[in-house]
This record gives C-alpha cells, structure tokens and sequence, in this order.
C-alpha cells in the first residue's frame, strides 16, 4: 500500500517535468499533499490526538484545500489557465526527473542506514532536486513556486523518513511558517502580475 | 517567563495592525523595545541558573540580544524621522510597525531557541516579516527586492531545513535540543552531518549575507529603508552566525571540526573575494555598505575557521560591526534624503550641506574600514596575529589583498561624497544636525571599543565559547 502511494508521489514528480498548463502544476501539488495525506495516515499507526489533526491541518487543509483553491483564484484572477513556458523540451525534462528519481533511488538503497526508510527517502530527495530543478529550468515566478512547494513536500516526506518527532510546538510553528510563507509569496506574485512581470527576465533592475 | 515575553509581542503586534494612529503606533513600539529590555536582562541575570524548557538563551544568546536591543532602539528612532520626511500615511506605518515588531521578535526567538526545529521556525519568520520591511516603499525595485529575497530566502531556509533532517537521521531518537544532541554528537554518523552541515552552511548563508545566497540580501539592504538595512547588517547578520553555530557548536564535538574549519575558512575566503569585485563595480551607497556587511562576514567566517583562537575574535568582530554598520546605514539614510539619490554619480559636496553627518561618515569610514582607534582594528590585528602564530600565512596575504580593494572602495566613494562638489547633485532636502547624533554615537562607541577594553562583551563570549572544544 506504502510502496503504491510512494510510487504514485513519483509519478506526479514526472508528470511535474513535463505539465505545460498552470491548472496542471496546481493540480498535481494538489495531489501530491493527497497522497502525503494517505502516506503519514497509513505510516503513523499508534497516533494521538493533537499530532492527527496537526497531520490533518498540514496535509488535507493546508496543501489539498487551502494552498491550490489560493493559487486557482489567482490563476482565475489573472485571466484563467495558462501555458508555461517551457525553456526545456519537455523530453529533457523527462529523462532528467526520471534520472533524479533513479540516482535517488539508488542513494536511499545504498546508504544502508537503519535510522531512515528506503521508500520515503526515495521519494523524498526526489522531490528535493526535482523542485530544484524545476526553478532552475523554468523562467516564471509561478512555475518557481510551484517547485518551491515540490521542494516542501519533498521536506514533509523527509520527516517521515526519519520519523523522528518534534514537539507539538515546533510541529505547530512550522506548519504557521510553511503556510505563511506560500500564501506571501501568492501574494507577491498577484503584485509582480500588477507590473507584467511574471518572467524573471524582467526582473533584474537591481544590479551593480 | 519568557512565555509573557511573546505573549505581550502578539498582543502589541496585533495593536499596531488595527492603530490607525502615528503617535501610538510609534509608541506602542517604544513599549515593545522596552519589554525586550526587560528580556535582556532577565536572560542575563538568569544565565547561571538551569532553566527548563525550549526557550533560554546562553551567554552568546545573551550578547545578540543587546545587541538586537540597541540597534532596534536607533532604528526606531530613525524610522521615525523616515516617515515624517516621506509623508508617509498612516496605513503604511501601520504595516511598517507591526512587521517591524514580529520582525525583531522572530530574531529574540532565534537566540532563545535551545530546539533546533523552534530556532528554524522563528528564522523563517524573519524571513516573512522581513519581506514585509524590504516592500515598504511598493515601487518596483523593493517589489523586485521582496520577491526575489523571499524566495530565495526560503529555498535556503528550507534547505537548512533539510539540514536539520539529516542532523535527526543522525542522531537516532535523540530529542532535537542542542543539550541532548551535544551529549549526543561523538556517536553520530559522519556522513550524514558532514551533509547536513554543508545544507545549514548554504540555506543559512542567505541570512548571514555570504556565499552562496548572497545577493538577495544585497539586494535587500538596497531597496528597503536605511533603519532596516541597519537591522539587516546587524541583527540578521547575528542570526544567521547563529544559527550556523548551533551546527558547529554539536558537530565540534565529533571528528569532522577540522573539515568544518576548512569549509568555513572556504566560504569566507570566497564571500571575501567576490565582495571585493562588486564593491570596486557598485555605483550606489547603499550596495556599497551592503558588500562591506559582506566583507565583514567573510571575515568573522575566516576567523571562526581559525579554532580557538579565533572564535573570540569572530564574536566580538561581529557584534563591533553591527554597531558600525548601523551608524553607517542611518547617516547614508541622510544623504539618501538631501540628494534623493544613493547613485554616487547624483551626489557630492555633502561637508557644505552637512558638516555633522560628514564627520559621522569619516568616523564610520574610520570604523569600518579598521582604521585605528577601531574595534574593528582591534579584531582584524587579532585575527592577523592568531593566523601568523598557527603559521596560515597564505591566509593572511589573501585577506590583506583582497581588504586592500575594501580600503579603497570606501575611502574613495565617501571622500567623493564628502569632498568633492558635483555639479549633478541636486539638494532637495535639509537635515537637521541632530539627526547625525544617533548614528555618531553608535560609531562612536565603536571607536571607544578599540580603546577600552569592551570586558562585559568579552566575559559574555568567553562564557558562550566555553561549550566548544578547547
């Protein structure tokens, strides 16, 4: 069941390297918080209370609902779903994800650590350096933040790689960050949009 | 206690939000400075005392604290002036305010911190409110500066996050507090926090302004009012050093110190070198402090590389440049309104216009640049003299090559500002003479630093480096 959810996480990392539409990007960052939803409820078996509904919050609430509704009536907002453009052929993009998802693979499978689990950890650093990889190759702000919020989810996996719990605390403080921090940037990118500029191209007046 | 400390914050930060009244506004954050004095000198007086719980600050946490403390304090003050020059509306100083005050909180919380996870949580939310600072003035280029510094800013905030994960991977089931994970260290795997450090060392590089994340807080200090580039060069600064040290302070205790030394003494060579080409290239004031802030942090790297010896003179470097630093930033602040320019090619012949902020900036120039009597002096022979006695002598012909161009970058560009009448130049604003009082007695102190021994800054240090390998 893990393996399957584990799997489908990669699948939308792939999908993520060759979406052409903005709706698209939405919708699979959508999903991946879906399928982290069902991995961390599957995972953590003997669960309190507190750390479900924090899960819950994290996961359903946040980036199902919350996040991608956002970022929709910002695309609506801003004249309805549009291509991005693709500074990459999509081809490219293709056989890099799928070789991060490979190296990544064989990293997890290699380091033989008993603190970490090969799944997660796959999936995990695959997130990492396809979210990476997507700001590098992409020259939208909007594309950027959506490899941002691959890179987070990457994180989220991460944590469940390891297992190691945090304090109620701390788990709350950085879920207020992690959400604050996407809907500021939301925020920005309904300004840059003000000034026409959602090519980074266009952003480089400050400079020496 | 310190609970109240943040209980208090958000009920002032949701009051300056809703204040749709200058007065109170400004002194609803006046209130908020002097609640954070009363936290400096609580920590302080609690020092010795074991203290349960996530939030306690040690004797470094202690030091950034007042240093925190001090340069809020001026900040204010110069906003103040800020505003009133600029017209600005009262909605604006609302913003300004309340985002000012979450911003110098997330910065208390990051030296409180004694959980890793909690001491990540308030560095991302200086990122955030800081974003809100840098966009104060809604114009294109700030636009430009707080998109490009909140996004790069959380990338590297979450890489550090990563960071912390492999920490947790190798620690085992070790709670996340820098105590147990201290006690902790001389078991963890090698690889995996030789990874995580080199994942702290680049996502939080973006606060401490040096390589590899370092343009965007160029970029920051640039576009956002000169009382939050003072913040920037000072405060924030501390709080990426420290949040750097929190790793070096666990992993010091394990086999892998002479490789973080090395990766730190890299680092702060290279922040140093490329300070040196941008500052030769910068036609504007502001970038002109900012690649100096850069310098500096290129520096106390390089000095902290050194072991013992140097993580006195790292410390103390930095706390003496914040102060420095901020002076500088506040006069340039003047001069930024008389010309309403920072383009050094739109301004000139300043001792005419202002004889006081013209003697505060030869006395910054002085100070920052380690002319004697500067503290900065003092430090940098200390670093020179520890990097000659372990025989680095490499080392320290770099650092003096590459300061060299430092030197000359600045004395040239505030003699030009000073001395030299430019016909471009158009003086739009006045000042008045007493607004170079705050900043001169900032450098001021600086310069006194250098002579008198500064034994309430140095005993502080001496007890937070007590906790590293001897």
């Amino acid at each position: 069941m893990i393996s399957l959810l584990v799997i489908a996480f990669g699948v939308t990392l792939i999908y993520l390297a060759v979406a052409e539409r903005m709706k698209t990007y939405n919708s699979l960052i959508a999903v991946q918080g879906l399928l982290l939803f069902f991995i961390t409820y599957v995972e953590l078996e003997s669960l309190d209370v507190w750390h479900l509904i924090l899960i819950l919050m994290e996961t359903l609430v946040i980036k199902v609902i919350v996040l991608p509704y956002f970022i929709h009536r910002l695309l609506i907002k801003k004249g309805g779903d549009r291509s991005v453009a693709l500074v990459v052929p999509g081809y490219i993009s293709l056989t890099v994800v799928s070789a991060i998802i490979f190296f990544s693979f064989l990293l997890s499978y290699l380091l033989h650590d008993q603190q970490i689990q090969v799944k997660y950890f796959t999936g995990a650093i695959a997130a990492i350096f396809t979210g990476l990889y997507l700001i590098i190759v992409h020259k939208q702000v909007f594309t950027h933040m959506m490899g941002y919020l691959t890179i987070e989810n990457g994180i989220f996996l991460l944590s469940l790689a390891i297992g190691n719990e945090m304090p109620l605390l701390v788990n709350l403080a950085v879920l207020l960050d992690v959400f604050s921090s996407v809907l500021i940037l939301g925020i920005f990118i309904d300004r840059l949009e003000a000034f026409s500029t959602l090519d980074v191209d266009q952003l480089e007046e400050l400079k020496d | 206690m310190t609970e109240i400390y943040f209980i208090i914050s958000i009920i002032l930060i949701v009051t300056l939000f809703i204040a749709r009244v200058t007065v109170i506004s400004h002194a609803l954050v006046f209130i908020y400075i002097g609640l954070l004095g009363w936290l400096c000198v609580k920590e302080w007086l609690l020092l010795d005392q074991p203290v349960e719980g996530l939030l306690h600050a040690d004797a470094l946490g202690v030091l950034f604290l007042f240093v925190t403390l001090i340069i809020t304090f001026f900040s204010t003050i110069h906003y103040i002036i800020y505003a009133q020059k600029r017209n600005q509306g009262v909605r604006a100083i609302a913003i300004h305010n309340g985002s000012f005050v979450i911003f110098v909180t997330a910065i208390s919380g990051v030296f409180l911190s004694t959980h890793i996870g909690l001491l990540w949580a308030f560095l991302e939310a200086s990122t955030l409110s800081g974003a809100a600072l840098i966009y104060h003035d809604r114009d294109r280029l700030a636009l430009e500066a707080t998109w490009k510094y909140l996004f790069v800013s959380s990338i590297g905030v979450t890489l550090g996050f990563a960071g912390i994960m492999f920490l947790s991977i190798a620690a085992h089931n070790t709670p996340n507090d820098i105590g147990s994970l201290i006690a902790a260290a001389p078991l963890m795997n090698i690889g995996w926090i030789k990874t995580s450090f080199i994942f702290v060392l680049t996502g939080f590089s973006v606060k401490m302004g040096v390589v590899p994340l370092f343009t965007i807080d160029i970029d920051a200090k640039d576009s956002s009012p000169s009382p939050i580039g003072a913040m920037f060069s000072g405060p924030l600064m501390s709080v990426g050093f420290m949040a750097i040290y929190r790793f070096y302070q666990i992993y010091s205790h394990t086999s892998i110190l002479p490789w973080m030394n090395n990766l730190l003494l890299f680092t702060g060579v290279l922040s140093l070198f490329l300070a040196a080409v941008f500052i030769l290239k910068t036609n504007n004031y502001k970038r002109m402090l900012a690649y100096s802030s850069m310098e500096h942090a290129g520096l106390i790297l390089v000095a902290f590389s050194t072991g013992v010896t140097g993580y006195l003179v790292a410390i103390l470097h930095l706390t003496i440049h914040a102060f420095a630093k901020a002076g500088l930033f506040f006069e340039i602040g003047q001069v930024h309104r008389v010309f309403s320019s920072k383009i050094m090619e739109q301004c000139g012949g300043y001792f005419k216009i202002s004889p006081i902020g013209s003697i505060t900036l030869l006395a910054g120039l002085l100070a920052i640049v380690a002319f004697p009597p500067s503290g900065l002096f003092m430090t940098e022979f200390m670093l020179f003299k520890s990097l000659m006695i372990s025989g680095e002598w490499w080392i320290v012909f770099i650092v003096m090559f590459l300061l060299c161009f430092f030197v000359y970058a600045m004395v040239r560009n505030f003699f030009t500002l000073i001395f030299i009448d430019n016909p471009n130049a158009k003086i739009i604003a006045k000042v008045n003479p007493l607004e170079s009082v705050p900043p001169l007695f900032l450098i001021g102190t600086v310069l006194v630093v250098g002579v008198m021994r500064p034994e309430f800054i140095i005993d502080l240090i001496n007890r937070a480096i007590l906790v590293l390998p001897h």
